[in-house]
Formats: structure tokens, C-alpha cells, sequence
């Protein structure tokens, strides 16, 4: 960076000549009682909900706070720092401003906590644009249903559960099924596509965070990514403001006619916050404990996902809210209540990930309501028959351990079944693009949807034992990526799988299984 | 925690009591006394919050304390404090009392903050000024706290005006630096 010293010098000198100091009264309180993330103000006249206050402490400077709730002789505000500095008596200030944080090309590539203040050690965030962090849902008219697809990279979910940019896509698994990793994977992926990425980590471990962070950084996602984190060891206010901060973020490329993804990793643990802010706060709890607005918490982030009609710009903001379920449950509180403001859910299963289905997305629970829209042809050419494929296996596969028992009918679709579902397999880092996925599920499927109609040809994996088939996933990968680029480069082009190229991709498929050797055990 | 709603209620039934007896004075005073006394001896309030303690022992500590101290009316009040199991709220209560009591005799409290002794002449200039603006009688609380650096903070009520050079610097360095928080 450049800047001139006269330059500076010229800035603060104008900054300076502006800046008289004008005395005005401010509305001001004392605290009451604090602790545990909140405190209780009296006096703070007029005071609105939702209003920043300052606490004067009388060691560490001013600490900010929001005003949550007005009672009849006190205020309920959250601290938006440590408590252990506010005592009684401190004074309390009213600042007239509402919660917002900074947002902008600035943010890009920064970690900030959930007030937009830098935390990675890289310096100020220079940015003149603040948002209100509460701000509401654009409305209807100024939406269009989604179009364009957000890819992924995860062949599972970019075939059988589309997402369409502006979505609102919940990631619901137990702890440890590979949750985190499909929203790296998803980052990764966005290089090059234009779409800005926010990851905000709620109430996770700051190791956790650092690795992520790191992961990032090392695949160069960091250049289009803001990090928001408000860890486990951050207040509750911090981790409750958290994804609202990161949503205003998105917002500003949203509205910019840019595009932008919001990841909130993950919203069980931002309700847990919200409750204990409540809980202490003595709002009344409901079920689970949760306060009766908690539905709302999630719906009035979730609503700001939204496509952007193209008088406002058509940018969007697509939002993949995570939700942690505790052994598999799905209708517990929060879960459901995430469940019905989305649109649609891809379901992790312990059960799937310690068998090495990895990513463990259950086909069957996962669905996509507007995602299939803005699926590209070329991929609704090759998936159609997979998602039939997979349920069908999903029946048979009870039968599988008596195969032997089976009529070969049968037994040929079990195996083509397991093949199918040996391709849903991906390793972490490793995202497709379209063009790519759609080689491996016709690879995996012989099958696709040509100009004249179906085409079923059989699958070159069909006489290849189960275990070789990640060898030839990844070796036909490099072949036709020395070989044949033109394959994978006509499906970008033309988002479509056209006869020839299927013929090419075919012909390419069969080669490359003439050469192939695997060791057999 | 210090229930507001709690000390204010027994603040009233106090005051309404004392103005009728005509002890307004004579209460204030006490209580101010006690505040003072109870701030400066931290084993009083262990003592009285103790929970193994037995009430009527600490009936005896309180009258010996207070007795020859204070009016009949005011230990007569702690008495009941104590038996109701409300002693902790009488920092509370006390500055309730204060409240209603000021606004009884129509006079307001400034409290001001300055780096070094505030001057006579200027508190008297403060005084006035304060005075014409909530045509009340003021009286100035002055605390010294040079962390302020130089110039004054007023608070009055529920509002505050800081002319300090503290609250000068850091309203530049917000300024200048772009930051809010
Ligand atoms: N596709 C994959 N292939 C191989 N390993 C994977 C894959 N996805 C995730 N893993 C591994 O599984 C482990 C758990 O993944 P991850 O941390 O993403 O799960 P999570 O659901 O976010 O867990 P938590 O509940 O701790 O947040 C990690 O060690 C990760 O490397
Ligand atoms: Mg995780």
C-alpha cells in the first residue's frame, strides 16, 4: 500500500478543522447488577430496544452493550465484551445508534469477531460503509425464485439435492458427521465463481476456528471469504449477534448485485446463546427452555436469503444454516423449526459416515424444494435416473446380505446400486466442477437424457470390483484431463450434454477401461 | 441482586412515614450516616448477611450499633428490614429515599466530575447555570478524578454531559480511526 505522507497529513488536518467537539447531554444510566454476559441498568430514559449503550468502566475503557430488554424500573442490556470489568454503580451511556458492523470489500479475506472488529492481527478495517446488523428481509417484490446454481463441488449434493443461489439450505447431522467439512468444501469451491463467502462460527472450539481459517488460507479460499467468529469462549451476546453480523456482511454484495454465501456453522448453538441471554434475563422460557421467539431469532435471519429481482440488481445471498442434532432426532425444537423456515435440508447420518460413506448425506431424508430450478441442463440430463437408482437401491439393499440367494436380476441391480453409491463418495478438498461430476455420475450410471431421449448404455464400472472403483474415479479423472479436455470443456460451454459429446465421453470411458489394471486381492 | 421495584416500596412507606413525623432531616441524615459507616466496616454487612447468625443476635448487634446513633424511627426501620430479610436492599432503598426526599424540596443533584478541585467561583458559576436551566436548587456533588485529564463532567438525573478532555480524545480517536465500538 502507498500513501503519500502529505497525503496524511492533509487527511487529518481536514479531519481535525470538522471535528469540534459539541457538548450535548446524553442519556445515562447506572448498573444495577451485572454478570453472566448481561446487566441491569436503571435510569437510561427513553432508551430504545435494540440501542447501543457504552459502560464506562473504571479499568478498561468503555465496554458496548445493547439494550434487549426495557422493564418497568431497569434495563436488561447484553455486554458485548467481558463483564468482569463493569461493576455497580458504573455508568452507563445511551448512543443513540443501533447495533452495526462494517461492511464491504474491506471485510474480504478478514476474521472478525461479531462486532466486525478484526481479530486476525492484519490491521483496521477501512471501511466507510456500517450496516445495521438487525435490518429486515427484503420483501417480496423485490425477489425472484432462484435461478443460477450454487455449486457445491460435492457430487452428492450437487446432483441429488441442487442449490440455487439465494436458497436457504439447512445441513442437519449429529455431531461429527462431516458438517464443517461440506461448508470448506462449498468455500473452496466458490474460487472463481464470483460468489463471497462468510463463515460464521458460533460457540465452536477457537482451535477449530484456527483450523479452518487455516484450511482456507492454504486452498487460497481466503482471497473471496470473511471469517465472523464468536467462539465458545467469546459472551453469549457476541455468539447470539453473531450471524446477524455475518448475514450483514453478505447482504452488502447481495445488494450490490454481487453474490454472496452465508454459512452459519452452526444456529443449535447460536439458539443455546439466544436462550441463556433470555434465560437470564428472565424472559419466560418455553419448550425446551427456549423463549417463545425463537422461532422468529431464525426465520428473521433466514428470511434475508434471498435472489434479487433484477430491478434491484439481481444479486443474491444464499444461506446454509447447520443445525446439530443429538442422535439423529430431527424433531426436537430447534431442528424443526430450522426445517420449516428452509428450503430443504441435506441430512448428515452418523450411521453413513462411520461406514465411510463420506460425505455421509442420507439420499433419501435430503431434499431440495427450489434448488432443481436452477440446476444446470447438463447435470438434470445425467441425474435424473440417479436419484430413482439410489431409492431403489436403498429398498433392495435390505436384501443384500442374502445376494447369493437372489435371482441375477436382482442381484445385478444391487451391484449396480453399491457401484452408484461407491461414486457419491468424495474426499474432503477435492470439489468437481459441473463438468466433471457430470462425467463421473454418467460413468457411474451409463445414463443420460440425449436429444432423441434416454440413452442406457451399460456402466464401464459394472465387471469392476467394488474396491477399484475410487482408483478409477480418479485415474479417468487425469485421463481425460491430459487426454480429452475438450470433454470437460464443451459441458462447461454449453451447460449441456450434447449427443456428440456424450459419444466422446463414452468412447474416452471405454479407452481408459481397456488400459486400466487393478490389483486384485 | 438489588430489587429496584422491592427498595422502592419500602423507600416510599419510609418517606411518607418521616415527612408526616417531620423527621425528613433526621432520617436523611441517618441513613446517610449508616451508608457511611456500613462502607467503611465491611464486617457489618457480613455480620447482618451471615446465615448462620441467628435474627435476634443481630437485633442485638443493630440496636448496640445504631441505638445512641440514630433516631427511634430509623432503627425501628432496620429492625424491620432485618426481620423482613430485606437488609441488602438498603443501599437501594437509601438512594430512593435520596430521590424522593430531593424531589420533596424541589432540588437537584449535579454531580460532577473534574480533574483537579473545582474552584468556588466556577462551581457557583455552575451552580447558576444549572439552576436556570431545571429551575431547581442545586446541589453539587463534586468528585476529583484526574483520569478525566482536564475539563468537567455533569450529570444531572438521568443525563450527562461530558466536556472532558478524556471524553474529548477518545470522540477523536473514534473519528479518526473510523471505529465504533
Ligand atoms: N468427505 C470426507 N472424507 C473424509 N473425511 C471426512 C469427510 N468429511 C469429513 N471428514 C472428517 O470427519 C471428521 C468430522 O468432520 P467435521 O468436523 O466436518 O464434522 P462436523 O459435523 O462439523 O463435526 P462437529 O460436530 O465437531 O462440528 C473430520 O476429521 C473430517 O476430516
Ligand atoms: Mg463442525
Amino acid at each position: 500500500m502507498a500513501i503519500r505522507p502529505e497525503e496524511v497529513s492533509e487527511i487529518i488536518a481536514r479531519e481535525l478543522a470538522g471535528f469540534e467537539k459539541q457538548i450535548e447531554g446524553v442519556g445515562v444510566g447506572s448498573v444495577l447488577q451485572v454478570g453472566d454476559g448481561i446487566a441491569r441498568v436503571y435510569g437510561l430514559q427513553d432508551v430504545m430496544a435494540g440501542e447501543l449503550v457504552e459502560f464506562e468502566t473504571h479499568h478498561s475503557g468503555n465496554i458496548t452493550g445493547m439494550v434487549f430488554n426495557l422493564e418497568e424500573d431497569n434495563v436488561g442490556c447484553i455486554v458485548m465484551g467481558s463483564v468482569t470489568h463493569i461493576q455497580e454503580g458504573d455508568t452507563v451511556k445511551r448512543t443513540g445508534r443501533i447495533i452495526e458492523v462494517p461492511v464491504g470489500p474491506a471485510l474480504v479475506g478478514r476474521v472478525v469477531d461479531a462486532l466486525g472488529i478484526p481479530i486476525d492481527g492484519k490491521g483496521p478495517i477501512l471501511s466507510d460503509e456500517y450496516k445495521y446488523v438487525l435490518s429486515k428481509a427484503p420483501g417480496v417484490v423485490d425477489r425472484q425464485p432462484v435461478k443460477e446454481p450454487l455449486q457445491t463441488g460435492l457430487k452428492v449434493i450437487d446432483s441429488l439435492i441442487p442449490i440455487g443461489r439465494g436458497q436457504r439450505e439447512l445441513v442437519i447431522g449429529d455431531r461429527s458427521t462431516g458438517k464443517t467439512a461440506i461448508a470448506i468444501d462449498t468455500i473452496i469451491n466458490q474460487r472463481g465463481q464470483g460468489v463471497f463467502c462468510i463463515y460464521v462460527a458460533i460457540g465452536q472450539k477457537l482451535s477449530t476456528v484456527r483450523q479452518v481459517m487455516k484450511t482456507l488460507e492454504d486452498a487460497g479460499a481466503m482471497e473471496y471469504t470473511t471469517i465472523v467468529a464468536a467462539t465458545a469462549s467469546d459472551p453469549a451476546p457476541l455468539q447470539y449477534i453473531a450471524p446477524y453480523s455475518g448475514c450483514t456482511m453478505g447482504e452488502y454484495f447481495r445488494d450490490s448485485g454481487q453474490h454472496a454465501l452465508c454459512i452459519y456453522d452452526d444456529l443449535s448453538k447460536h439458539a443455546v446463546a439466544y436462550r441463556q441471554v433470555s434465560l437470564l434475563l428472565r424472559r419466560p422460557p418455553g419448550r425446551e427452555a427456549y423463549p417463545g421467539d425463537v422461532f422468529y431469532l431464525h426465520s428473521a435471519l433466514l428470511e434475508r436469503a434471498a435472489k434479487m429481482s433484477d430491478e434491484r440488481g439481481a444479486g443474491s445471498l444464499t444461506a446454509l444454516p447447520f443445525i446439530e442434532t443429538q442422535a439423529g432426532d430431527i424433531s426436537q425444537y430447534i431442528p424443526t423449526n430450522v426445517i420449516s423456515i428452509t428450503d430443504g435440508q441435506i441430512f448428515l447420518e452418523t450411521d453413513l459416515f462411520n461406514a465411510g460413506q463420506r460425505p455421509a448425506v442420507s439420499a433419501g431424508l435430503s431434499v431440495s424444494r427450489v434448488g432443481s430450478n436452477a440446476q444446470t441442463k447438463a447435470m438434470k440430463q445425467v441425474a435424473g435416473r440417479l436419484k430413482l437408482d439410489l431409492a431403489r437401491f436403498r429398498e433392495l439393499a435390505a436384501f443384500a446380505q442374502f445376494a447369493s440367494d437372489l435371482d441375477p436380476a436382482t442381484q445385478r441391480q444391487l451391484a449396480r446400486g453399491q457401484r452408484l453409491v461407491e461414486v457419491m463418495k468424495q474426499p474432503q478438498y477435492s470439489p468437481l466442477t459441473m463438468a466433471e461430476q457430470v462425467m463421473m455420475i454418467y460413468m457411474a450410471t451409463g445414463y443420460y437424457k440425449g436429444s432423441q431421449g434416454d440413452v442406457n448404455r451399460p456402466s464401464v464400472l459394472e465387471d469392476l470390483p467394488l474396491e477399484a472403483i475410487r482408483e478409477f474415479e480418479q485415474g479417468f479423472l487425469q485421463f481425460t484431463r491430459d487426454r480429452y479436455p475438450d470433454i470437460a470443456m464443451d459441458i462447461t460451454a454449453k451447460k449441456a450434454l450434447t449427443d456428440e459429446t456424450a459419444d466422446k465421453l463414452q468412447a474416452a470411458l471405454e479407452e481408459f477401461r481397456g488400459q486400466f489394471t487393478y490389483e486384485a486381492d | 441482586m438489588p430489587d429496584v421495584r422491592v427498595a422502592r416500596r419500602y423507600a416510599a412507606a419510609l418517606f411518607n412515614v418521616v415527612v408526616r413525623e417531620n423527621l425528613l432531616d433526621t432520617v436523611e441524615r441517618d441513613l446517610q450516616n449508616i451508608i457511611g459507616v456500613w462502607g467503611e466496616h465491611s464486617q457489618i454487612d457480613e455480620t447482618m448477611a451471615h446465615p448462620r447468625i441467628p435474627t435476634p443476635v443481630k437485633q442485638r448487634i443493630l440496636r448496640q450499633l445504631l441505638e445512641a446513633q440514630v433516631s427511634p424511627i430509623t432503627l425501628n426501620f432496620l429492625l424491620f428490614l432485618l426481620d423482613k430479610q430485606r437488609l441488602d436492599l438498603l443501599l437501594a432503598i437509601e438512594r430512593e429515599f435520596q430521590r424522593l426526599s430531593d424531589e420533596h424540596r424541589k432540588l437537584v443533584r449535579a454531580y460532577v466530575t473534574t480533574a483537579v478541585p473545582l474552584p468556588e467561583d466556577q462551581a457557583d458559576l455552575l451552580r447558576q447555570h444549572i439552576n436556570r436551566e431545571t429551575g431547581l436548587n442545586v446541589v453539587l456533588v463534586p468528585t476529583v478524578d484526574p483520569r478525566i485529564i482536564g475539563g468537567v463532567i455533569v450529570r444531572v438525573g438521568d443525563r450527562l454531559w461530558d466536556g472532558s478532555i478524556r471524553g474529548y480524545l477518545s470522540d477523536l480517536r473514534q473519528t479518526l480511526a473510523g471505529t465504533r465500538y
